[in-house]
């Protein structure tokens, strides 16, 4: 039986076994075949990471366990009456039915065991809801299509974009160890700490799901809803966008780098810093060479997943800049699109505003960039003053 | 379609007849005869099946590997959320009714469904309603691609496609409402004389139930994609956070129909089970009454579990309980149908002919996916697995070993009686062989995929999970060329088998297995039947026994606990605000007037 | 109450068929499921409609009204019954629809028994023909019965 394989299998690595004697079990099975140790890994739950992981975790192997001794136990009986009353065995056909008793009997014991499960799921979800008392919150707000992580007592914020290269992706280059589970800046909490996280989306629903953690919340416009994690350990943990979103929903990593509290300390400190010098002075004059460089790395991580690298776009769905009648024509149009998206019939397209999103530099420098690459050659060069000359 | 050139050379083996009938397609098309619109919504179902499989082996064949190499993002999301469509109301719904078509006025001995005309009708509103969906591909934009449960905002976001599919939602679903008004009428009022509701065979209860669950729910999702269409063009709100509406209401009308939805897919193939199980274990089913309860106590349920589908959106703890309970309560009338089972299959005298081993491959794999079931339903295991290919192991567990394994039995089963003609059990085999294997090839590994926690709905994945999504690619692609041995096996069947013997399967006991139509007259509830429709008039009729009832009260009893229940949970999960006052009011009302009809019912 | 309504004839026939419906769940009992159905969809409706939800209210009702125009229909057509019989040299087809009553009346001499077989239909009609007109019978017998029924009239009728 497949399934009794993998559970066994699955119950070796349980680092936090609730029944005693089923560890003991595994253990024993491990001791026969310590090369299923390392595969392990691959039929069971992620390694937890936090106590309600761990929870979690143990409730799994419990109920696989439970679930494994029934369909032996039903199953060995329907075999063995496949095996023995069959009538190529001459077996005659006995004419009982309905029984009182029996019927009785198999109606209460489900419902039982279910007692058993029910007891420590229970138990689970109390402490799973239970958000009070945070020493940090995180507010996630998830977008088409990456996360944003906005340190509230901190007040400051920013993007996590995926970092696996197109190339990868689209055209077979060897793919890299985290593939598709990288990003640019990943969230970064401290170990040890109760980090509460407030969940919302600015556009679909999205669900910020963190397996190793035992957590999984939709992020759903226009609400806020919270959970809450607290790490063991310090390390890197993966995980991605688990409510379909769109296009890119399988390209929305989450990466959470837990610290120890020095590193963390140190880790804040800096951002703050760079956080400082990123509110940049709105007044300064920037030049092309600047511009253009930043606006590379906004539309890369802003616009490429639709206008696609090349700004050809996607014929049908999304239209090219390449040669675009917007891009080439006035800039202030081009600066009122990026700023307010495009709305048809009343109703917000895939192209969104993006003017709570992204700073007047970052508008600029992209504006600058896509009218100066590929074969758009304006020369123009669009001031953050000037954008901001056209929010209102 | 291309369906009806099809059901033509295959449906009746009469094709060399048929040649004499120029017109004869227009015999199908204005065809009232239950026999015909069965095998229509039978050809029908196993074309849309086949569609939807293609679109599943695109997926599989792009999951192969990670990266991106046969389709685009937007395309694969296209792809999943039709392929689950076409599946569930182009193939496993129109399959149950056109077994219910074929069988159910057989085995409770009328003579046709009541409405013959409007059965009709609800058939050829489906070929519409396929073209509609289908055609959402080519039109600027593309399919709906915001996956078959169709989630706001994602959904008022995309093109013109979703506009089609929300009308050919409208369409399936009013051929299901009048597909199941008129099988609910036949079933009550069409009863040969001597049919009570306790000796109909639980084929029929279970499609009794269906039908009601269907009436029940389908208005809940015409209005749930109503308003999505407001809301995509008329400027409505009812799911648009910024104009005051709630996403998240619309997933509760969404499952409300999705849950009850579940048990319409696979209730009807309960019924085939019990019918197969009995027939070539050559014993009567074990618990004819506790099968009845069990479906009944399945139905109510089914109204209230369905937040487990939502436990991720972020309810409050004493909802998921709630929920929580109540869905892991429904593993008590499930158990005790697969108890059932095993019960009549002891000390029979079994054979394993083709439909057998479907119904006991069907009893093997529906428990696995049952028992994944209840490791879903526990709130804190589901939030590491929710939304992760460990629910598609699940629900293609008892969807596709679910009901299509027992549709596939039902239709080796009840082929020689249809058609006149036998299959070839060596082809029947080879087919229930190869598709069980290769289903557990291909699904198996999805559930160590979910545990991992690769997300389901994704054109690509971490290489970490590579492994299992190549064998479950090879699997599928396996499973997608058995059921091309299926095809062959009907088709050589009903074109070259040999002629089937009057009762096929000696074992069978129902009505229907003892139709005139196949020459044999020796029937047990006709006789009484007989007696009563053709006495001599000039006799004084003899007063019918009133008896029914008892079991109807029952279910009425058990039915407005349900919906009493139902408020309460509205009432709870929105509890603060004005509108629960309402909710527990209306229901209050409905309670205090179910309360009242059931004690006029007792006097 | 099957037979009830039925008038007796007025000789004894030599052969006699009634072909009628079996109501085999009674009027109150049909009224009972239906109320409990409307209780069900638009109790759901109107508590969906409490939540803002209020477009589930139409169908609901929609289908309400159908459904009852498929039981009132059900309901007048209880009482149908079709009865054919021979008596003397007269063979006799009576019917009721829906509350109205029809009697035709054939020379026995001169009436043929036709099974319109209609095998890619799955289908057969029973048919008496007199004089160029057809009169249908027993289209609520099984296909079975039709045939035994069609079998003895034209016994009785080849006789003489």
């Amino acid at each position: 039986m497949k399934r009794r394989g993998a559970m066994a299998r699955g119950a070796m690595k349980s680092a936090h076994p609730l029944p005693k004697k089923m560890a003991g079990t595994a253990a024993l099975v491990v001791a026969l075949v310590p090369a299923l140790a390392q595969a392990a890994k691959e039929y069971n739950l992620q390694a937890p990471v936090t106590p309600i992981a761990t929870q979690i975790f143990d409730l799994h192997v419990y109920i696989m366990w439970i679930c494994v001794v029934i369909f032996v136990g039903v199953f060995s009986v329907m075999f063995y009456s496949i095996f023995a009353h069959r009538k190529s065995k001459g077996h005659q056909a006995a004419q009982f039915h309905e029984n009182t008793l029996v019927e009785v009997v198999w109606t209460v014991i489900p419902f039982l065991i279910l007692v058993f499960m029910a007891v420590p799921a229970t138990r689970t979800i109390l402490a799973m809801k239970d958000t009070a008392v945070p020493d940090l919150t995180v507010k996630i707000t998830g977008s088409q299509w990456k996360w944003s992580y906005d340190y509230l007592d901190h007040g400051f914020g920013y993007y996590s974009n995926l970092k696996t290269p197109v190339a990868q992706i689209e055209e077979g280059e060897p793919k890299g160890e985290h593939y598709l589970l990288e990003v640019d800046e990943p969230m970064v909490v401290p170990a040890g700490k109760k980090i509460r996280l407030l969940i919302t989306s600015s556009d679909v629903i999205h669900a910020w799901f963190l397996p190793a953690a035992g957590v999984q919340q939709d992020a759903i416009p226009g609400f806020v809803r919270d959970d809450w994690m607290k790490f063991d350990k310090t390390g890197t943990f993966r995980g991605q966008c688990a409510k379909i979103c769109g296009k890119e929903h399988g390209y929305m990593p989450i990466v959470v780098e837990v610290k120890s509290a020095d590193d963390y300390a140190k880790w804040l400190a800096e951002h703050k810093k760079a956080a400082l010098a990123a509110a940049d002075d709105p007044n300064k004059t920037w030049d092309v060479k600047e511009l253009i460089a930043r606006g590379e790395k906004v539309y890369a991580a802003n616009c490429a997943s639709c206008h696609q690298p090349t700004g050809k776009g996607v014929a049908g769905a999304f239209p090219a800049l390449d040669g675009s009648k917007v891009v080439t024509g006035p800039k202030d149009d081009q600066i009122k699109t990026v700023l307010n998206g495009v709305v048809r019939n009343g109703q917000p397209t895939a192209m969104v505003a993006w003017k709570s999103t992204l700073s007047d530099i970052d508008i600029a420098a992209v504006v600058t960039y896509t009218r100066n690459s590929w074969s758009n050659h304006t020369g123009e060069v669009i001031q953050p003053a000037e954008v901001k000359a056209d929010r209102s | 379609m291309s369906s009806i050139p099809h059901d033509h050379a295959a449906g009746h083996g009469v094709d060399h007849e048929h040649a004499h009938h120029p017109g004869g397609i227009m015999r199908w098309i204005t065809t009232t005869n239950h026999k015909d619109i069965g095998t229509l919504y039978l050809w029908f179902s196993f074309i849309m099946f086949l569609v939807g499989g293609v679109m599943a082996l695109a997926i599989r064949a792009e999951l192969f590997q990670p990266g991106l190499q046969l389709v685009e993002p937007e395309f694969f999301n296209q792809l999943n959320t039709v392929h689950g469509l076409v599946m569930i109301f182009g193939a496993i719904m129109p399959a149950a009714v056109g077994f219910a078509n074929w069988q159910v006025p057989l085995m409770i001995g009328a003579p046709d469904m009541a409405f013959a005309r409007m059965n009709n009708w609800s058939f050829w509103l489906l070929p519409f309603a396929a073209v509609l969906l289908l055609s959402s591909f080519i039109v600027p934009g593309g399919a709906a691609s915001a996956g078959w449960t169709l989630y706001p905002p994602l959904s008022v976001q995309t093109g013109m496609g979703m506009d089609l599919t929300i009308f050919a939602v409208h369409i399936m679903g009013a051929s299901s409402i009048m597909g199941s008004i008129n099988i609910i009428t036949t079933i009550l009022n069409m009863r040969a004389p001597g049919m009570t509701m306790m000796k109909m065979p639980l084929f029929v209860w279970t499609w009794l139930i269906t039908a009601y669950l269907l009436i029940a729910v389908m208005p809940v999702l015409a209005g749930a994609v109503t308003m999505l269409l407001t809301d995509r063009h008329f400027g409505t709100s009812f799911f648009n956070a910024a104009g005051g509406g709630d996403p998240v209401l619309f997933q509760h009308i969404f499952w409300f129909f999705g849950h009850p939805e579940v048990y319409i897919m696979i209730l009807p193939s309960f019924g085939i089970v019990s019918t197969i199980i009995p027939a070539f274990a050559r014993k009567p089913l074990f618990g004819y009454a506790s099968m009845v309860y069990a479906t009944g106590s399945i139905a109510i349920l089914s109204f209230l579990v369905w937040a487990h589908h939502m436990f991720t959106v972020g309810m409050p703890a004493a909802g998921q309980v709630f929920f929580m309970y109540v869905t892991m309560l429904i593993a008590v009338p499930t158990a005790v149908k697969v108890f059932n089972w095993v019960a009549t299959m002891w000390k029979g005298s079994m054979t394993f002919e083709t439909p057998m081993l479907f119904a006991i491959g069907f009893i093997f794999m529906f428990t696995v996916g049952g028992f994944t079931g209840l490791v879903l339903s526990l709130v804190p295991v589901d939030i590491v697995l929710h939304d992760t290919y460990y629910v598609v192991a699940h629900f293609h567990y008892v969807l596709v070993a679910g009901s299509l394994f027992a549709f596939f039995g039902g239709i080796y089963y009840w082929l020689p009686k249809w058609s006149g003609r036998m299959y070839d059990e060596t082809l029947g085999k080879w087919h229930f062989w190869t598709s069980f294997v290769f289903f557990n090839i291909t699904f198996f590994p999805m559930h160590f995929l979910g545990l991992a926690g690769m997300p389901r709905r994704v054109p690509d994945y971490a290489t970490q999970f590579t492994d299992w999504n190549e064998v479950a690619s090879i699997g599928a692609f396996g499973f997608g060329l058995s059921q091309l041995i299926f095809l062959y096996a009907v088709l050589k069947a009903i074109r070259s088998g040999p002629p089937a013997p009057a009762r096929p399967w000696e074992g069978s006991d129902t009505l229907d297995i003892r139709d005139p139509a196949a020459g044999e007259l020796k029937r047990i509830y006709l006789k009484r039947n007989e007696r009563l429709m053709m006495e001599h008039a000039t006799r004084r009729e003899r007063p019918v026994p009133a008896q029914r009832g008892a079991n109807m009260r029952t279910a009425l009893i058990l039915l407005s606990i349900a919906v009493v229940l139902f408020g309460g949970v509205i009432a709870a999960g929105y509890s603060g605000g004005s509108t629960a006052g309402i909710g527990v009011l209306g229901f209050a009302i409905i309670g205090f007037l179910l309360v009242a009809i059931l004690r006029n019912v007792r006097r | 109450m099957p037979g009830a309504g039925i008038p007796l004839l007025s000789a004894e026939p030599e052969f006699c068929v009634v072909s009628r419906r079996n109501d085999s769940l009674g009027s109150r009992w049909r009224w009972r499921v239906y109320a409990s159905l409307c209780i069900l969809s638009l109790g759901l409706a109107l508590g969906f409609a409490a939540l803002g939800a209020w477009m589930v209210l139409p169908y609901s009702a929609l289908e309400m009204a159908v459904l009852y125009l498929a039981f009132r229909w059900i309901e007048r057509h209880a009482a149908d019954w079709e009865r054919i019989s021979v008596c003397g040299d007269r063979v006799i087809v009576e019917r009721e629809r829906a509350g109205t009553r029809t009697r035709r009346e054939f020379n026995r001499y001169w009436t043929r028994v036709e099974v319109e077989e209609d095998a890619f239909n799955h289908s057969s009609r029973l048919k008496l023909w007199f004089a160029g007109q057809g009169v249908s019978f027993g289209d609520e017998l099984p296909a079975g019965k039709r045939a035994i029924v069609a079998r003895d009239l034209r016994r009785l009728l080849a006789a003489r």
